[in-house]
């Protein structure tokens, strides 16, 4: 994602191995390191230590009550393939994650597309569509259970008013996903809306001249030249929305509850009530240990794309 | 001639159905703040009544009966504007040590901050919070001030704003025997206005919205930021749904206020991080 030099706050091309400016070389050792140290010291103390500090944790149990803690080795890791809890939870993020991710990938290509133009109203709707993202998980939550209350809501008044049967949106397993889901995609499609603006921008102009001369319908210009064009913001795409999809907590937590049942508790929330609510550090820092892999594998691919825009 | 004519009339049309298509999309935002305005005995009526004689400040005025708001907006403004100004700062700093210097392990700690960007508080709150209890920062407001301040967000887009400013710059004033600190204070900070305003302003309104933190963080009333108290008010049993309105209105409403004075900075600025913190 580059962009043009006047533009400077976004994302651009920048060579970042020669850094041009060689201190005086009675400060050529400390300057640069005491620039980073509230950085780095913050970093280190809330973000680097607390993963080591949990991993192990992860290998204690922990009474917090008491305040002791024992070393049992893998055990609460081996707890997590008996409990039934853990199982629904790591099942119902694998749902939420694959129906999120697509939805999302596929409405921020739609509504990017929509808005390509910048026209006045154009942008005009931009800004509509970023708005969700700007507010807070509570105010979302509200709003939107709000909407979905049953038998008081909107979409219930409005389906009544039409004469067609009320839906209990969030308190029916099914329903209640998808209106997880829904409130999920709305809150962030004009995040990565704005991704597929970037990339669209990057598409020479030329290229459409030329398909339109060759009689290409809008359809085939979309699938021969939007599409592979916009490969690279695809990938970035479905890598930070699985990053956003796995991480879900907060809304949902005001929004179900995790329920009815369990139907909508994701694995963060399950991890939180076995710190918070069941007195469990331990065995929840396990359960973090877990989703892991999928962080780092994520962090990875999106460490070579990083390198690739020339950031590293 | 006529095929111009048709096509600006169908780019208008495009237009129309874009902002009525917007407008729908924000139906939950506008519906939830129209209610806000509705009297208790309005509110559950449908088809609604659009009728501006009918509307009633009554609800916001319920809202200060919850509990004491002007201290959790007293709370909620003391963190977003102390974090912000930490993370200018601590950004601007690591920014202009990456941007601007070659040093030994220059590459290892951008991997780091990388990886920050990467690990989300989600995953570490477990951990975090015992870090919390041990320096003494729970139900301190302290503890939401200070640890999510350093972001790699931040430090990125600072980076990426101070590689573009001319190394003659610092150059002459290196010659005119500027200290490190002083070459950063008096040169680059000013130089980087509009990166210091955005991070600034991204940094207000996410410590603003922020509600992870402050539920793992804070436990007693009189610490609670806007946000706590909302999702209080949202876990009760009896929701008195105007009031719940009427609260997440004004709460939205600084954010809102925000980010459309300077949504310039919001629709650039997003996507050099990439990732809210």
């Amino acid at each position: 994602m580059s962009s043009p030099r006047n533009e400077p706050l976004q994302l651009q091309k920048v060579q970042s191995q020669p850094t041009l400016y060689s201190p005086r070389p009675e400060h050529f050792r400390w300057s640069p390191y005491l620039f980073l140290v509230p950085t780095v010291g913050m970093m280190t103390l809330f973000s680097f230590f607390p993963m080591l500090y949990g991993l192990w944790m992860s290998l204690q149990d922990i009474d917090a009550i008491r305040g002791t803690s024992r070393f049992i080795g893998l055990n609460n890791y081996l707890r997590l393939f008996r409990d039934p809890q853990f199982g629904e939870s790591l099942f119902n993020t694998a749902w939420y994650t694959l129906t999120v991710v697509p939805l999302i990938l596929i409405g921020s290509i739609a509504v990017g597309i929509f808005l390509r133009e910048s026209r006045p109203a154009r942008l005009l709707a931009r800004v509509g569509f970023y708005i969700p993202f700007v507010l807070s998980p509570v105010v979302v939550a509200t709003a939107w259970k709000w909407l979905l209350n049953e038998d008081l809501g909107v979409t219930d008044g409005f389906l009544k008013w039409a004469g067609l049967p009320t839906v209990p949106w969030l308190s029916a397993d099914f329903s209640a996903r998808v209106s997880v889901v829904v409130t999920t995609v709305w809150n962030l499609v004009g995040f990565y809306m704005l991704m597929v603006l970037a990339g669209l921008s990057q598409i020479n102009a030329e290229l459409y001249e030329a398909a339109r001369i060759e009689g290409a319908d809008a359809w085939k210009r979309f699938w021969h030249i939007t599409l592979p064009m916009l490969k690279p913001t695809i990938l970035l795409i479905v890598i930070l929305a699985t990053v956003h999809a796995t991480q879900a907590f907060e809304t949902i937590l005001l929004l179900t509850a995790g329920g009815p049942g369990s139907a909508t508790r994701l694995i963060v929330q399950n991890m939180y009530q076995s710190a918070f609510n069941r007195l469990q550090p331990g065995y929840a820092v396990a359960q973090a240990v877990v989703i892991l892999p999928i962080i780092l594998f994520v962090a990875w691919l999106q460490m070579r794309l990083f390198k690739q825009e020339g950031m590293i | 001639m006529k095929g111009e004519k048709l096509n600006s009339f169908r780019k208008f049309a495009y237009d129309i159905v874009s902002v009525v298509v917007c407008i729908f999309f924000l139906t939950p935002v506008l519906w939830s703040v129209f209610s806000a305005f509705q009297s208790s005995g309005n509110l559950f009526t449908f088809p609604p009544s659009f009728d501006p004689r009918s509307f009633t400040l009554e609800n916001f005025r319920a809202v200060f009966a919850t509990g004491n708001v002007p201290q959790y907006a007293l709370n909620s403004f003391i963190v977003a504007t102390l974090s912000s100004l930490l993370t200018v700062m601590a950004s601007a700093m690591a920014g202009f040590a990456l941007a601007k210097y070659k040093f030994l392990g220059r590459q290892f700690i951008l991997m780091l901050i990388i990886s920050v960007l990467l690990v989300p508080l989600q995953v570490l709150m477990v951990p975090v919070f015992l870090v919390l209890k041990t320096l003494g920062w729970v139900n301190n407001l302290i503890g939401i001030i200070i640890p999510p301040a350093a972001t790699a967000t931040g430090t990125f887009m600072m980076r990426q704003y101070m590689v573009g400013i001319p190394d003659d710059v610092l150059e002459a004033a290196r010659i005119d025997g500027a200290t490190d600190w002083k070459i950063f204070w008096r040169v680059i900070l000013p130089l980087s206005a509009p990166a210091l305003g955005a991070v600034c302003i991204l940094s207000f309104t996410w410590r603003w919205n922020d509600y992870l933190w402050p539920l793992i963080v804070i436990n007693s009333q009189q610490n609670f930021t806007l946000q706590l108290s909302l999702a209080n008010l949202i876990g009760t049993n009896t929701v008195e749904w105007g009031t719940l309105l009427a609260y997440a209105t004004l709460v939205m409403i600084p954010v809102l206020i925000v980010f459309l004075c300077f949504q310039r900075y919001f629709l650039k600025g997003s996507l050099a991080g990439s990732v809210k913190a």
